[in-house]
């Protein structure tokens, strides 16, 4: 593959699958300062967030939630992203950022899978 | 039309099918929206290319040209549904804005607080979402008569309870877009609901979305009011759709578009409105697409014989299902007795793998179909909410069609199974 080109398997994506089979901070956060739940009924892809927001910064953040690959690894891989940023930052992330990071091609319909955990992330945060 | 494979012929007629040899498509999701033969896209391409005009506007005579033109697809329209008059035949948008304007023109007029509108647990959002916003700004009830989950089809056990409650409108879809045949192999309950409905003078009202391709369709047999479906569904273009709507109601439906075309006469203190169908036709009509079903209705008329189609998919059902259920841990959502007989729609999850998951990789293989809910949202909690995949057949599909979708999808179970 080219440099630079992105294939479109989620199974061909070994980062992507390695987080769906070890997730990182899928966790419950205890005193969190925020929790919120999306739920994508036309697939039944859910995410819920737990945080920590100190002086505008993210210090911590677990995720729980079921659904397909591409949603699941996205907001393992999103958690690990957005750890130590300020809400500012985080709030400038959008969903070319997560398709960055999950690494393959997404139509507009599989990008929705992929950018949940920032939309609820972003959500929790305004 | 051979039983064991649609014919090179016919298959030659759909452009979109062999668009790309390098790649080829096994295209299964003509539920969504179905492929349109050469001679159709030629006829709207040669109504752009030649001269014409507007329709019931201008008496020069290209635009009178292009009205009759426009009418004689009212009158095929007419014969396809075997209505009484070319009157009953209304264009509009789509099923959704055919089902859409029945609540404007005629429900919202005629529903009371306390009335009873009729709808099936397995109707597509354009029924389920629609009539719960109407009973919402009536004051009407809906009655949702749920799918057995025994036998995928409709449970009439408490219709008589329910008839009892004032029910004014009966509004279902006539095939389901995620389980096929929910009234029974030939339709029998559904001939059985219309019946409790007209012994209570209620009003009935048919989405033949998923019918219009795969059966004929006689609205006087079926007895309905209404009746509405895409023509892109069968093969038309996108933009279009049919209202039939009965005769005898059109003094009792009120225009909910207004502008040109639809008004007669207006004087300082009063307008009139035009004689029914363009009374319910404001502005210009989708004219070109029209033309276009026109040419689909003509293709279908000298073509097709629909009765063989429905015998022709229910055998690739047979076939796809007999290939699927060797796939442990697939399960298949539907009476497949039914779907044997009289399907065209296969609908599935797999333990284990998320049907976009299943989809996306069922796209490596040139595979189409759909995965999710499939705008059916109250019926998936028959099988807990999964999202699932569904494969639907139209009357180009091939055996060989099928044999890939099961080989593809044998591989990809396998291939999620080994990582996951």
């Amino acid at each position: 593959m080219a440099k630079g080109a992105m294939s479109s398997s989620i199974l061909a994506q070994e980062e992507l699958m390695d987080h769906y089979k070890f997730p990182r901070n899928k966790k419950t956060i205890q005193d969190p300062t925020f929790a919120e739940n999306i739920y994508n009924p036309s697939c039944g892809d859910r995410i819920g967030l737990t945080g920590v927001v100190i002086d505008g910064v993210l210090t911590d953040l677990g995720f729980t939630g079921s659904g397909c690959v591409l949603s699941q690894a996205a907001a393992s891989m999103l958690t690990e992203q957005v750890i130590g940023k300020t809400v500012a930052q985080i709030e400038q992330l959008d969903a070319d950022t997560v398709i960055s990071l999950v690494g393959i091609e997404l139509g507009p319909t599989r990008a929705r899978c992929a950018t949940l955990a920032l939309e609820v992330l972003k959500k929790s945060l305004s | 039309m051979n039983m064991q494979n649609a014919s090179s012929t016919l298959r030659a007629q759909f452009p979109a099918l062999a668009a790309d040899s390098s790649r080829p498509v096994y295209y299964f999701d003509n539920a969504a929206t179905a492929y349109m033969p050469a001679s159709v896209r030629q006829a709207i391409c040669d109504f752009y290319d030649r001269a014409h005009g507007n329709v019931h506007r201008a008496v020069y005579s290209t635009a009178e040209h292009t009205t009759s033109m426009h009418e004689r697809v009212r009158i095929k329209v007419q014969h396809f549904l075997n209505a009484a008059s070319h009157k009953e035949i209304i264009f509009t948008g789509g099923a959704t804005d055919s089902l859409n304007a029945v609540a404007h023109m005629w429900a919202y007029q005629h529903l009371n607080p306390g009335d009873g509108i009729i709808i099936t647990q397995a109707e597509h959002h354009a029924h389920y979402v629609l009539w719960h916003e109407v009973a919402k700004r009536t004051g009407a009830v809906v009655h949702v008569l749920p799918i057995d989950p025994r036998t995928y089809t409709v449970d009439l056990s408490n219709l008589d309870h329910i008839m009892s409650q004032s029910v004014k409108l009966v509004a279902v879809s006539a095939y389901s877009n995620v389980l096929g045949p929910m009234w029974g192999a030939h339709d029998e309950l559904l001939t059985q609901l219309i019946t409790a409905a007209r012994n209570v003078e209620a009003h009935i009202v048919v989405d033949a979305a998923q019918t219009v391709a795969h059966q004929q369709i006689d609205v006087q047999k079926l007895d309905c009011d209404f009746l509405a479906f895409s023509a892109h569904k069968m093969g038309g273009p996108t933009g279009l759709g049919v209202l039939y709507a009965r005769q005898a109601l059109h003094d009792a439906m009120t225009p909910y578009r207004f502008g040109g075309g639809m008004v007669a006469a207006i004087a300082q203190d009063c307008m009139t409105w035009q004689e029914a169908p363009q009374r319910f036709e404001a502005g210009t009509p989708p004219i070109a697409q029209v033309v276009g079903l026109g040419a689909l209705l003509d293709f279908y008329r000298q073509q097709v014989d629909l009765a063989q189609v429905a015998s022709y998919e229910a055998f690739l059902c047979d076939q796809l299902i007999a290939g699927l259920e060797q796939i442990l841990g697939l399960h298949i959502v539907g009476n497949k007795q039914l779907l044997a007989q009289c399907g065209h729609v296969v609908t599935f999850y797999v333990d284990g793998i998320h049907a976009h998951d299943l989809a996306s990789s069922l796209s490596e293989h040139g595979v189409c179909v759909r995965a999710g809910d499939h705008c059916a949202q109250p019926l998936a909690a028959l099988w807990r909410d999964r999202a699932t995949v569904r494969a639907s057949l139209f009357m180009y599909n091939t055996l060989d069609d099928v044999m890939h979708l099961i080989a593809a999808t044998k591989e990809v179970v396998a291939q999620w199974r080994k990582v996951l």
